[in-house]
């Protein structure tokens, strides 16, 4: 289970603010499994909400840097201050949030798939083994 | 009572090729649409009043049952497919394309439930002393299991002060009451769900390109949780106090009602607050924290001068409002507004200070000439470099490190370290008024002449003169004001407007250049109406006969300078500011009109 807590004890914020991410109406098949594994390698390749893919951005923390591209007319302001070492926390580029969130797919697959196994009786430890690989 | 309603609704279009003549590969081509949007949703209200009669005619009682439900169902299934084989097969179930970033092949199904029983009682002895208590409970849907039912209960009284023994003596006193009232009311959420961690099938995602990257890997469809469960999401509740005054004296002449509130919001709702990237998730919706709504109203009318003939009637109004931030989530911004960028001005959300505070820097006018360039310590003479050299003023060095040039906007250096950045931003004003109001007057002469005057006013009001900015900042294309003829043109010209400088520069930086004070009194409205006698409307054999003329804004006094002092503050986050874009200022209007009625 991946807990969350938004709050600090000291200024009297409540700390049973927390987000749980279960799923108990899910995680029943294993036809779920396999469409959430199907999620975390998609998550890879483009991201759900519509933000820069992964694959783009590891491509552009690769390339850009290494002076690797080329500049053309398409060429946007974030991406040439990347590419004059001009670095600052607030270009979009430099987000890492779509790596996390990659990262968060897995786990919620790492934790919640074995549950499965005593659900789905057509699904294997073998079946579950090929999953997580 | 229960209401019960339903919609239906189908909607089936299709969109040939024959119509936009498009190349037959795009996904606007024969495009065919079938969808399906059923509504269902039942409304109940029963209500159960109790007036018992006393035998002792002393006391009264009114009590009050009420209980209200709440079901809305809506399911929906639509399908969006494109080039389907030609202009005449125009069902989407037919062969088509289905992977572009518009078709869709989804359905969806939405239930809220809530329920709330309302138990209310008012009693009063004498008409003297009136208390009220009510409790509510509501239910509903869109809560987790632990926080699904509130409880809000509220008071009220009433002390008739005026019905005492002791103000006998004050005989012109007609009515003097005190009220005083607490209560509370609870806010449910605006999304259905949020309590559950959501799986979603996504068919198109990725890059905002035409056509999207599929979220599928070899071919399959993936799912991903789209959020996070929030299953401690609470009811936003607002707690509401009251402290009123009555005053009624000298024969009903003079009526006087002062009101003083406090609204407080606690567990705030915030949609979308930005998280921490390491969660996985972008945002969430949270109860952020604990908002106060507070301020006083005073009404006056007062009656000074009546006769047979004449009555005039003065009325005022005063009333001021803040909102303060008293407890608020570490994950909510503290700060909006980047300094470094032409236009924008600073806002902060300080805990336990009032809404509506801007911040940026202070205008000093126009560098004339290279010389006026060089910076200056605190005394006033110029930095000399290491290198025996005089030192320019920059802006935001290191990061931008821009050297003012003769002829750009001049801000002060608050620190006088020969770089402006934000540590010289300052106080620069409050975009919440002080006061408003209004006040009136009306003469009337032997019920057959009425002359009404209603005057409004706002006091200590800072606006951003964003009009003044756009029409001055010579940074594109657009139109500007003539005030740009006097700008800055070469060494040695004094003058308050910059030079202008195609989109480049740090000419318009938020500064107190563009705010103002927008304090106004309006002459609202001025009305003159006619009434005739009913010896004149008998001999014309009609019941009523009037004719009255209205003026409206006749007239505003206000040191502002933009078209219309009375700019609203749009949005609700905690760092808005009133910016004036130049909306087209309430009208002038006069009205001439004839009312009879037979």
């Amino acid at each position: 289970m991946f807990c969350y807590r938004g709050c600090h004890a000291k200024n009297g914020w409540t700390c049973s603010r927390r987000m749980v991410f279960t799923g108990a109406a899910f995680w029943k098949t294993k036809e779920q499994v396999q469409a959430s594994v199907i999620g975390c390698y998609a998550s890879l390749l483009g991201s759900p909400n519509g933000s820069r893919s992964l694959a783009e951005t590891f491509f552009l923390w690769g390339e850009l840097r290494a002076d690797m591209l080329a500049s053309t007319t398409f060429t946007v302001n974030e991406e040439l201050d990347i590419m004059n070492v001009n670095i600052l926390p607030t270009n979009s580029i430099t987000n890492w949030r779509s790596v996390y969130q990659a990262i968060n797919y897995c786990n919620t697959v790492i934790d919640f798939a074995p549950q499965v196994l005593g659900k789905d009786q057509t699904f294997t430890q073998d079946a579950l083994k090929q999953e997580h690989c | 009572m229960c209401s019960l309603y339903i919609n239906n609704t189908k909607n089936k279009s299709f969109l040939p090729q024959t119509a936009t003549g498009r190349l037959s590969t795009e996904p606007a081509v024969n495009r065919a649409y079938d969808g399906d949007i059923d509504v269902f949703n039942v409304t109940t209200k029963t209500n159960l009043v109790y007036t018992p009669r006393f035998k002792n005619d002393k006391h009264s009682l009114i009590s009050f049952l009420s209980l209200n439900t709440y079901d809305n169902t809506s399911t929906s299934h639509e399908v969006l497919t494109s080039n389907t084989a030609s202009s005449i097969i125009q069902d989407p179930s037919s062969p088509s394309r289905t992977q572009n970033s518009e078709s869709k092949l989804q359905s969806n199904q939405y239930q809220t439930r809530s329920i709330g029983l309302l138990l209310s009682g008012q009693y009063s002895y004498l008409d003297k002393y009136i208390f009220n208590a009510g409790i509510r409970g509501d239910g509903n849907s869109r809560f987790g299991a632990d926080h699904r039912y509130g409880l809000f209960p509220s008071v009220s009284t009433r002390w008739r002060i005026s019905g005492e023994k002791f103000m006998k003596s004050f005989k012109s006193v007609d009515d003097l009451s005190l009220r005083l009232s607490y209560g509370q009311s609870g806010n449910a959420p605006t999304k259905d769900y949020s309590y559950f961690s959501i799986y979603n099938a996504l068919i198109t995602g990725g890059p905002a390109s035409s056509i999207g990257t599929p979220f599928s890997y070899l071919g399959q469809g993936g799912i991903y949780p789209s959020n996070p469960e929030l299953v401690d999401l609470r009811w936003e509740t607002i707690t509401g106090q009251n402290l009123g005054i009555d005053l009624i004296m000298f024969s009903r002449r003079l009526t006087l009602t002062v009101d003083f509130y406090k609204n407080r919001t606690k567990d705030l709702f915030y949609t979308g607050l930005q998280i921490s990237s390491f969660t996985g998730f972008n945002s969430i919706d949270l109860n952020v924290g604990t908002l106060d709504n507070q301020g006083f109203e005073v009404g006056l009318n007062t009656i000074p001068y009546k006769t047979k003939t004449w009555q005039v009637d003065v009325n005022f109004n005063i009333s001021s409002n803040e909102n303060i931030i008293r407890e608020i989530s570490p994950l909510y911004p503290s700060s909006k507004g980047d300094v470094t960028t032409n236009g924008q001005y600073a806002t902060f959300l300080k805990v336990n200070n009032p809404f509506g505070a801007f911040y940026g820097y202070k205008f000093k006018g126009v560098y004339k000439d290279m010389a006026s360039t060089i910076a200056a310590d605190a005394k006033g003479n110029p930095i000399i470099g290491p290198d025996n050299q005089p030192v320019f003023m920059k802006f935001n060095y290191p990061s931008i490190g821009y050297t003012f040039q003769p002829g750009d906007a001049m801000y002060e250096d608050i620190n006088h370290d020969g770089n402006i950045n934000y540590q010289d931003v300052v106080y620069l004003g409050n975009s919440n008024p002080k006061f408003t109001g209004g006040f009136g007057a009306a003469v009337s002469y032997k019920t057959q002449w009425k002359l009404t005057a209603f005057f409004n006013y706002r006091f200590d009001y800072d606006v951003i003169n964003a009009t003044k900015m756009n029409t001055t900042n010579m940074y594109g294309f657009d139109n500007q004001s003539t005030a740009v003829l006097r700008r800055w043109r070469k060494e040695g010209d004094v003058t308050d407007i910059p030079r202008a400088l195609y989109r480049s520069g740090y000419n318009f930086l938020g500064s107190d250049r563009f705010v103002e004070d927008a304090s106004f009194l309006r002459f609202r409205t001025l009305t003159l109406r006619y009434t005739a006698a009913k010896k004149i409307s008998d001999r014309l054999k009609v019941k009523n006969l009037s004719g009255y003329i209205t003026v409206e804004n006749l007239f505003t006094w206000s040191k502002y300078t933009g078209q219309n002092p009375e700019v609203s503050v749009s949005g609700s986050d905690p760092f808005r500011v009133a910016t004036d874009e130049s909306f087209t200022p309430p009208s002038k209007t006069f009205t001439i009109g004839l009312s009879v009625s037979f």
